[in-house]
């Protein structure tokens, strides 16, 4: 379980985060809506450590990750998948050994065992034979994808997704989404997908969180988002040219 | 190559051990490949040797100094060389000091006793004589300045005996008188004479050191060749006080002539003039050869001065 | 903040800031598996693939200074073979480490830049910290290692191809044979020349590295940052080298 109490961060007296509270439940998969611009990618990278807060406390399964050891927070690193945004494949290693990166790094494998495992990966991203290729060889999507396969090698607990389909064709997005669904059901894994895709957000997520403003502006389920009358909530939504389903007042 | 990386930078590890090992013992003129063995021996002066300078035998290096140290209990520097392996050094070689510490030159160089006698085993210990050209003069001149001495001591003591001589007024010195007198003024002349000759003996020895010592430009040859002239022009002093010894000698043979033939001495206690006469060679000779005594010391502080720079 | 306050406290959070990353690198020493494949790819990109351009310049440097320096004895009372006293010594003492030093900080010092800052602003420095690895310790460590210990290779190497390059032009150009150059070189040597080479090229080596890791690490905003990083820190790195050079000599001689 990850909780966010009251977290404020500000770059250089700028504040990008006023006093966010989130609470994300043991294998739920929650959807971070919000515009360009709005946080998200820096609210995330609070729930890994990678970013202090100005104010405000992280908790991983009860952890202030804030006031252990950079050993401890290592650890606790360690069972998180995250993909970035921008894919942050290695571009000294090709695309095979991006993926065996955490393999190697972190397991004890043998080089067979290493070669089944990132294939499989490969495979589930959609993309079986790019092992060879560099990253700077690959289209921008299909960093992002290799780069999703490397985040899911070592099976992790918590799955951190920014961004996973925007620039992929609506196709791929849709085995993307399924791929994320199936790893949350089968690994039982907790998934935070940062999006603004709201085709994904109805697809896979169970909760979705809108951060408007640098506050956490709404919080609930898919449901709830459905009957939700907020009037930017619904205007956000909207512009995503997804209806919802309930008519909106004008 | 699963271990190419480590592979190149062992190889390049291995290389510069190797180049830098045998590049400080190249540049420290070690042996390359034999070993080597460590000699002793001391010096009362080190003169400037350091570690590192060569060791030589007739001129071919053949080692170098490891380490110079001191030795205040004994009064004298103990130095430690090695000499390739293989060497063989017999016992009673001598070590020497060779070159000047001012340009930087100085050397070890050992001068190899009879081949008939056993070798020296390694840390043994060699004799040093002190010879390098400076050294020479240095030592040289001492001995002059004792011959002179000697020699002020020996003319002293014949004048006393003239003196002693015309004090006896039984001694009859009439014939002799006018031999003396003509002795007298001949050895006047000849002292005039001399006088000239060993001033400006003396004169250009000064020049030569003081040109010597204003002798800024760091040049060995030209260097050398001074300390040959230098060394001329001692010699040439040298064969002026053996003149001027020869001279003394022949006035005491003169006084022994004196001494037998006694009647006409008589004469020479009646005549104060010549008396006098005599009297003030003696002292002019005296005084001469004080100065000659008092010069050369003046002359070797110039010298020194060559040592300093 | 006042300007003139900001002046004054950003080169102390700097220096700081480049404190607290070499505390957080030498933490991470003990950590060998983490950075030993690393260790030795960096060693060869230091170390191995800088020989040629450092062989070259180290070459030119000691042919250079033999030239001019028979330039300079014209008169016939000096011995020739002092050419040999000043050139050797000047390589082993100044040029070898100095020249060897600018051109790492060119070539290693820019790219460590370069390639660190990219790392960072593409995200790669975060996916490694996202993953439970230590980025300092996997990325800096074996950069600062490999240089520290390659540099004193390249030293060597570099006195050996400008000693060489000296008797060599010596010889061709007829200025004074093989023999008297070495005759020379050898009255001045002292054995402990070499060893402030090596020390001076171990403190360049760490001067280069850990001002370029540095750079690096901290790059921000984009590709700009990144160009900015890399200039500054080949700049840094051989103002620095200067400054050590001084500081040492000062020091130790
Ligand atoms: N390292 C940083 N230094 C300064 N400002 C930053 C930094 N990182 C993010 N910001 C600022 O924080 C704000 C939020 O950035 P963030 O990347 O979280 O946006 P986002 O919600 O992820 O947007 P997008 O959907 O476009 O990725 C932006 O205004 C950005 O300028
Ligand atoms: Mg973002």
């Amino acid at each position: 379980m990850i909780q966010i109490e009251n977290l404020y961060k500000s770059f250089n007296d700028k504040p990008v985060l006023k006093d966010v509270s989130l609470e994300i439940q043991e294998g739920e998969t929650l959807a971070i809506i919000g515009r360009s611009g709005s946080g998200k990618s820096v609210l995330m990278k609070h729930i890994i450590g990678l970013l202090k807060p100005t104010s405000g406390r992280v908790f991983v399964d009860g952890t202030d990750i804030n006031k252990i050891s950079y050993n401890q927070l290592r650890e606790i690193r360690r069972q998180f998948g995250v993909l970035f945004q921008g894919g942050a494949l290695f571009d000294s290693l090709d695309s095979f050994e991006n993926v065996a990166f955490p393999l190697r790094t972190f397991t004890k494998m043998s080089e067979a065992e290493i070669r089944s495992e990132v294939q499989h990966c490969l495979n589930m991203v959609q993309l079986p034979d790019v092992g060879t290729k560099k990253p700077s060889e690959l289209s921008g999507g299909m960093q992002k994808r290799v780069a999703l396969a490397r985040a899911i090698s070592l099976k992790p607990r918590y799955i951190i997704y920014d961004e996973p389909t925007s620039g992929l064709d609506p196709e791929t997005s849709n085995t993307i989404d399924e791929l994320i669904s199936d790893l949350s059901n089968q690994m039982n894994a907790t998934s935070i997908v940062v999006t603004h895709d709201m085709h994904s957000v109805l697809s896979i997520a169970d909760r979705a969180a809108f951060i408007h403003q640098g506050n956490m502006h709404w919080v609930g389920t898919i449901d709830d988002m459905h009957r939700s009358d907020d009037a930017t909530l619904r205007a956000f939504v909207k512009a995503n040219e997804y209806q919802i389903g309930i008519p909106s007042h004008a | 190559m699963k271990y190419g990386n480590e592979l190149k930078v062992g190889t390049a590890v291995i290389l510069s051990l190797i180049i830098l090992f045998f590049g400080i013992r190249y540049f420290q003129d070690v042996p390359l490949f034999s070993g080597s063995y460590e000699l002793h021996t001391a010096f009362s002066n080190a003169d400037g040797l350091v570690n590192g300078n060569p060791v030589r035998i007739n001129g071919v290096p053949v080692g170098s100094v490891d380490r110079v140290r001191l030795n205040t209990e004994q009064q004298r520097v103990d130095v430690y060389f090695h000499v390739e392996n293989g060497l063989r050094i017999p016992e009673g070689s001598t070590t020497k000091l060779a070159g000047l510490a001012a340009f930087g030159t100085v050397m070890l160089d050992i001068t190899l006793g009879p081949p008939g006698n056993p070798p020296l085993e390694a840390g043994g210990f060699l004799s040093s004589s002190s010879s390098d050209a400076l050294g020479d003069i240095m030592s040289q001149a001492p001995q002059l300045v004792g011959r002179v001495d000697t020699l002020l001591t020996g003319a002293t003591s014949t004048l006393g005996e003239v003196e002693g001589l015309l004090a006896n007024p039984q001694s009859d010195l009439r014939q002799m008188l006018v031999a003396i007198e003509a002795s007298a003024a001949s050895l006047d002349r000849l002292l005039r004479m001399e006088q000239r000759r060993i001033a400006s003996t003396l004169e250009s020895v000064d020049t030569l050191a003081s040109s010597l010592s204003s002798f800024t430009q760091n040049n060995q040859d030209s260097l050398s060749l001074v300390v040959q002239n230098l060394n001329s022009t001692l010699t040439q002093l040298n064969t002026n006080l053996a003149t001027l010894e020869s001279t003394t000698a022949n006035l005491d043979v003169l006084l022994t002539k004196i001494n037998q033939g006694q009647g006409t001495l008589g004469l020479l206690v009646n005549d104060p003039g010549l008396y006098h006469r005599l009297d003030s060679t003696a002292a002019t000779l005296n005084g001469l050869l004080l100065d000659i005594q008092r010069d050369p010391k003046r002359y070797l502080k110039d010298l020194k001065l060559v040592d300093v720079f | 903040m006042a300007v003139s306050s900001l002046a004054i406290t950003t080169p102390i959070r700097n220096l700081g800031l480049y404190v607290l990353l070499l505390v957080k690198a030498f933490g991470s020493l003990g950590e060998f598996s983490l950075y030993r494949k690393n260790l030795f790819t960096q060693m060869v990109r230091t170390g191995i693939d800088s020989i040629p351009i450092v062989a070259l310049a180290a070459g030119f440097s000691g042919a250079v200074t033999t030239v001019q320096t028979a330039y300079q004895l014209v008169t016939p009372f000096i011995p020739k073979s002092i050419i040999g006293s000043i050139v050797a010594p000047s390589l082993i003492l100044e040029l070898g480490a100095v020249v060897t030093g600018f051109i790492l900080a060119g070539r290693v010092g820019a790219r460590i830049a370069a390639e660190l800052g990219t790392m960072r602003v593409t995200e790669q420095i975060d996916a490694l910290e996202a993953m439970g690895l230590n980025s300092v310790g996997y990325l800096i460590v074996p950069r600062v290692l490999a240089g520290v210990i390659m540099f004193p290779i390249l030293y060597v190497f570099a006195c050996f191809v400008g000693i060489g390059g000296g008797i060599l032009v010596a010889q061709i150009g007829g200025y004074l044979s093989i023999g008297e150059f070495v005759k020379g070189a050898r009255e001045f040597f002292q054995p402990f020349d070499p060893i402030f080479g090596i020390i001076k090229s171990v403190v360049f080596g760490f001067a280069i590295t850990t001002i370029s890791c540095y750079k690096g690490y901290f790059t921000g905003g984009g590709a700009e940052g990144v160009g900015k990083a890399t200039t500054e820190a080949a700049v840094m790195s051989c103002v620095y080298i200067l400054l050590a050079d001084l500081l040492l000599a000062v020091l130790l001689l």
